[in-house]
């Protein structure tokens, strides 16, 4: 007899068993070799079609491909462009496209080159890299008075010639980088309202996954393109899946939900033994730093600036706060480039020679020890972007300056406050702590932003060394790379001696990865674990 | 409308509490087992808060690098964090600022609450109408754009959040005083008091204010706890209280990376708000049942 | 009833506005720049920032602005800050995922609250009272973030049966419920048992309040069994208001999602409420304050009809 209480009995056993079918992993699928990769990210782009967010970089290795490229260690190598010889006088680059397809099927012609490089100059297009005003007649069109870019020649349908104002020597390293775009899908668009083209939503792009789903605040799905020119990628599917918790995304790492996802140093230790998950160390994209107001009396000083880079202990917060999973930061240049400056010694913890600095730049230490000068103390308000990395970095900050006797007020600043009241030209900051990511290959925009008395940070803090603006302009006058190492190598040395900024530490960025997927060699930063994509094999 | 949130008892004008009914109240709520729980939970905070920093066995901010994220044991009794602060001190320490961004700001909505309310149901009318529709109005707003504009304008400070929160806070007060007044104003004693010559305002503050109390006096207690939840939501979502200075919404979002590894650092602090909210919540729901448990509070 | 039911509706209009009107207000007296937002630190050097304010119209006066945004809204032409497509279609991609969440959210608290009312109601003070009173003040006092990240501990990663993370597998699309209903338990226990102990009380005092009607006492008189006096006198009378009360709590219900979406990854309309707010993407926080402020509104509406057609004496009275 059908009693309600049999009957809940047979509900729950269905139920039960629909539960294990739906929930767990089921055997067929462990069989057949995985046709995807599901990699949890932390952010995912809002727009692909000018867009220079950090996260969009990783989409963009993927999806778009460029003339040439820059690999993890600085090196150049040709993508799209077959030959790229340049002219005797530096100023001429004749490049010869390969026989490569658009993922639509269309063959990339120079034409394509052309309009994607004028598209980027357009003056309606939002931002400028610097490095493109190179090319001869690049400023006439951006001001809007030429029709075209006149250093920009289509030879034929597979050679382009570019001529640039003066012997410029990162064409190939910031020139030749920019994505190929095809020109029959973006003819006609009207480039104020870029976002509003289709091709925004649906882009073609030359590189070896096309964009095949794009939910934005889920997930991404990429697939193979089986015509690329540099061979077909071995996974046909990647899907990056946005999780903003760090603690789901070690719960689906667990269960087996996703197959990557970016790990915390605490949790590095329990997938040394595991048997489905192993581990991956790079260094990371992301180095921290903090930097006074110059135009503050009390900062001006190089002394005062040099005694808290010694009070700072660097290996500690390493320590403390990343396990020590990572490398201190003495340079701003990623640690793979051979920019960096392998020799370089930085500052070590020595909280006695700050204080000596101190007392040599007239602050000696006060009742409650605090160093004071004239009668006013050392004091001054530390504002540092809302995070939980910038905010455990300022407490410790904190007490390392007050143990030298530098007394600095902390303050968190929500994202909107910080980047237009309080990291702006002429705004009231003392002291302010950030990071940056090395995402532009290479450094050399980056140094001039940071520490040219032009460049955009330097110019919030008020940074001016003519020797410093002298060395970054020299580098851009010599092809010669021996040359150009020794000019990096006086530059950073004069970022530790004149401590613009002081470089605190880069942590390393560990991946949790499902065992089944095996990466290529050589994987030594954030960069080359998405560019490697095409090429993880599985098991 | 509001009668709808008053519920059947209020309709049949059952919302007026006699003063011999309120002596029974205290004799009630004193039987009552789970109130004088609460009411003990209650006072344990409030003395907690208040010597919070003697209770602290270390210094809140201070860092040991040497016991980064330590297991609950001695001399860390709830354990450190990430940055080797022990959990116990900063969880006392936050105390102070949970409850007092709780008590204060279920202050700012229970005046405004009051006196909406008591103009709208004392007018009626035009008047009434238009407070009503700004009460959907700011019902309708949700809590969290509020948040990030008034942490934009008064910065990222306590009073600022005190503000936000009483702001939003205030409808349901404003709701119950009203029905209060509308069930009450027809009553004879209010007739009489008219008859009698009293004025308006006599009549409100002689006669009205003293029954609505328990409707607003319940009403505050539970006010209480769901501001210190909300204050715990807004400090998660890195919009309350601001670091360093410790709530026990922003110990919580500290711990919450660690869960898998150092569950310590979100779970007491998450234990705390869970016992001062019901212990409010005990306390306000023993009231109602003291006064009369059929009143939709 | 069609003027009652027209007034109602007249009503939304300027409190749709005012609610539109307050939330840009607050937008733009926040300090804080949209324009920062698009262009990341690092290039702000070589960006024009005047052409991008020209091209969000951010150089034109604030009121028309506003006017501007909200006649684009209307007209489903507003575009985001940020991607610039279309809120609308922003707001109608996240819609049925918290609509969805709500639904279940609703159906799991009434289907809890009723038996536990019952219980309590037909024995008031009793120990299943008791017991029944404090496992719904639990509800209403735990932290429904704390409460979220316990189960994702206990469910995901110690146990492994459930998933923490998006409303479906990936790869799939839709809203399949034999797909997605997984991924929607975690989430919907959460956000029951927030809301859980008020229609727990409602229901309960409404069953109190109707033992003692005389309706109730003459059945007991008419030697009615207890079970056949409750479900067939008390039952419809109190139970169904209480449904009601239910369109009532959708408020707090769509604030708990906020959280709620953050941490369990879904793509609901909290999630891109929380995103456009922080990026001070002002059309997309206009459309999304707008739909919330309309669902709650409308509601509020189904409440109020439903207890009007359902209490006969409101409706002749």
């Amino acid at each position: 007899m059908l009693t309600r209480r049999s009957l809940l009995k047979l509900g729950a056993g269905g139920l039960a068993a629909s539960a294990v079918g739906a929930l767990g992993r089921g055997s067929a699928e462990a069989a057949a070799p995985p046709s995807q990769v599901v990699i949890a990210i932390w952010g995912l782009p809002v727009r692909i079609l000018g867009s220079n967010e950090a996260v969009f970089s990783y989409v963009n290795l993927l999806i778009n491909d460029s003339l040439t490229a820059v690999d993890g260690q600085g090196n150049v190598s040709g993508r799209l462009a077959a030959k790229y010889p340049a002219s005797p006088d530096g100023k001429t680059y004749l490049v010869t496209l390969r026989d490569a397809k658009f993922q639509d099927g269309t063959p990339i012609t120079a034409q394509d080159v052309k309009f994607s490089y004028e598209l980027y100059l357009h003056p309606k297009y939002p931002t400028t890299a610097p490095a493109f005003l190179e090319i001869a007649g690049a400023q006439e069109y951006k001001a809007g008075n030429a029709s075209s870019v006149s250093g920009i020649t289509v030879v034929n349908p597979r050679v382009v010639r570019f001529i640039l104002n003066r012997p410029y020597p990162f064409f190939y390293e910031q020139i030749g980088t920019a994505a190929v775009l095809p020109a029959h899908a973006l003819a006609n668009v009207d480039v104020a309202r870029l976002q509003e083209a289709p091709y925004a939503r649906k882009p073609i792009g030359a590189g070896p996954y096309r964009l095949a789903d794009w939910r934005e605040t889920e997930s991404i799905t990429f697939e193979a393109f089986h015509d690329y020119w540099g061979g077909a990628p071995t996974l046909p599917r990647v899907v990056f899946k946005l999780i903003t918790e760090d603690a789901t995304v070690l719960a689906e790492l667990h269960a087996g939900n996703i197959d990557a996802g970016r790990i915390l140093p605490e949790a590095y230790s329990q997938f040394q033994n595991d048997a489905r998950v192993s581990t991956l160390r790079v260094p990371g994209d992301t180095f921290y730093w903090f930097a006074p107001n110059f135009k503050d009396p009390m900062f001006q000083d190089v002394r005062v600036r040099q005694a808290m880079a010694y009070a700072v202990n660097r290996e500690e917060m390493l320590q403390a706060l990343y396990r020590g999973l990572g490398t201190v930061a003495q340079s701003p240049i990623h640690p793979s480039l051979w920019q960096y400056d392998k020799q370089l010694k930085g500052y070590t913890y020595d909280p006695t020679k700050a204080k000596q600095l101190l007392a040599e730049a007239g602050w000696t230490p006060g009742p409650d020890g605090i160093a004071q000068k004239n009668g006013q103390p050392l004091r001054a308000k530390y504002g540092f972007l809302a995070g939980k990395d910038y905010q455990d970095q300022a407490l410790l900050i904190q007490q390392y300056l007050r143990a030298v006797g530098i007394a600095i007020d902390v303050q968190s600043l929500e994202r909107g406050d910080f980047f237009s009241r309080y990291f702006v030209p002429g705004a009231p900051i003392e002291l302010v702590g950030i990071a940056w990511f090395n995402l532009i290959f290479p450094p050399q925009a980056e140094l001039e932003g940071n520490f040219m008395s032009t460049g955009a940070t330097a110019q919030i803090i008020g940074y001016n060394n003519p020797k410093m603006d002298q060395l970054l302009q020299q580098v851009v006058l010599t092809t010669d790379r021996k040359v150009q190492k020794g000019l990096y190598d006086q530059i950073q040395e004069l970022v530790i001696s004149d401590a613009p900024h002081i470089l605190t530490i880069r942590p390393d960025v560990i991946w949790g990865l499902n065992k089944t997927f095996v990466l290529p060699s050589g994987v030594t930063s954030l960069r080359d674990f998405f560019g490697s994509l095409p090429r993880w094999k599985t098991r | 409308m509001a009668s709808q949130l008053a519920g059947p008892a209020a309709e049949r004008g059952r919302g007026a509490v006699p003063r011999t009914r309120r002596r029974g109240a205290r004799h009630r709520f004193v039987r009552n087992p789970r109130a004088i729980a609460g009411a003990a939970i209650m006072a344990a905070f409030v003395v907690v808060a208040i010597a919070a920093p003697t209770l602290a066995p270390f210094q809140p901010d201070a860092p040991h690098l040497r016991a980064i994220l330590h297991p609950p044991a001695w001399p860390y009794l709830l354990g450190t964090d990430n940055l080797g602060r022990d959990i116990l001190s900063r969880v006392l320490v936050a105390s102070r600022v949970s409850l007092a961004i709780g008590v204060l700001s279920m202050l700012v909505s229970i005046v405004l609450g009051i006196l909406v309310g008591a103009c709208a149901g004392f007018s009626a009318g035009a008047v009434d109408a238009v407070l009503m529709r700004v009460t959907d109005v700011v019902l309708a707003v949700p809590v969290f754009f509020l948040a990030v504009a008034f942490l934009a304008l008064f910065g990222p400070s306590v009073p600022g959040l005190i503000w936000i929160i009483g702001l939003t806070a205030w409808p349901p007060t404003a709701r119950l005083v009203r029905a209060e007044f509308l069930s009450l104003r027809g009553r004879d004693f209010v007739t009489a008091a008219r008859a009698t010559g009293a004025s308006g305002g006599r009549i409100v503050v002689r006669h009205l204010l003293p029954n609505v109390v328990a409707v607003i006096v319940i009403s505050a207690t539970l006010r209480v706890g769901l501001a210190i939840l909300t204050e715990a939501g807004l400090s998660f979502l890195g919009l309350g209280v601001q670091p360093p200075q410790p709530s026990w919404g922003n110990i919580i979002a500290d711990g919450r990376e660690y869960l898998a590894t150092a569950w310590w650092v979100s779970l007491f602090p998450g234990l705390c708000v869970f016992l001062a909210v019901m212990g409010f919540n005990l306390v306000g729901d023993g009231l109602r049942d003291a006064f009369d448990p059929r009143l939709q509070v | 009833m069609g003027a009652y039911l027209a007034r109602r509706v007249l009503v939304l209009v300027p409190l749709l506005f005012g609610v539109t009107a307050i939330t840009f207000a607050l937008l733009v007296l926040a300090p804080g720049n949209p324009v920062d937002f698009l262009i990341s630190p690092e290039e702000r050097g070589f960006t024009d920032v005047s052409v991008l304010r020209h091209q969000l119209g951010l150089d034109r006066p604030l009121p028309v602005q506003y006017v501007s945004m909200m006649a684009e809204l209307t007209t489903g032409r507003l575009r985001s800050f940020s991607d610039r497509r279309p809120t609308i279609q922003l707001v109608g991609e996240a819609l049925p995922t918290t609509l969805i969440l709500t639904a279940t959210s609703l159906a799991a608290t009434v289907a809890l609250a009723i038996p536990i009312a019952v219980v309590s109601a037909v024995r008031p003070y009793s120990g299943i009272d008791h017991a029944a009173t404090l496992f719904s003040l639990l509800g209403i006092s735990l932290p429904t973030f704390w409460l979220a990240l316990g189960l994702i501990y206990i469910f995901t990663e110690r146990l492994g049966v459930l998933p923490a993370s998006g409303l479906r597998p990936v790869g799939s699309a839709g809203y399949a419920p034999a797909v997605i209903w997984p991924y929607l338990i975690m989430p919907t226990v959460v956000q029951a048992l927030s809301i859980l102990p008020v229609l727990v009380r409602y229901a309960r005092s409404s069953l109190l309040d109707a033992f003692g009607q005389d309706y109730v006492r003459v059945a007991r008189s008419k030697g009615l069994g207890e079970r056949a006096v409750l479900v067939r006198h008390v039952g419809r009378n109190s139970l169904i208001p209480v449904l009601t009360v239910v369109a009532l709590l959708l408020p707090f219900l769509l604030s708990g999602s906020v959280v709620v979406e953050t941490i369990f990854a879904l793509p609901g309309l909290g999630r891109l409420a929380v995103g456009a707010a922080l990026a001070r993407d002002y059309p997309t926080v206009l459309t999304t304050t707008t739909v919330a402020g309309v669902l709650v509104v409308l509601s509020n509406l189904g409440a109020d009809l439903g207890y009007f057609y359902l209490d006969p004496r409101v409706r002749d009275g």
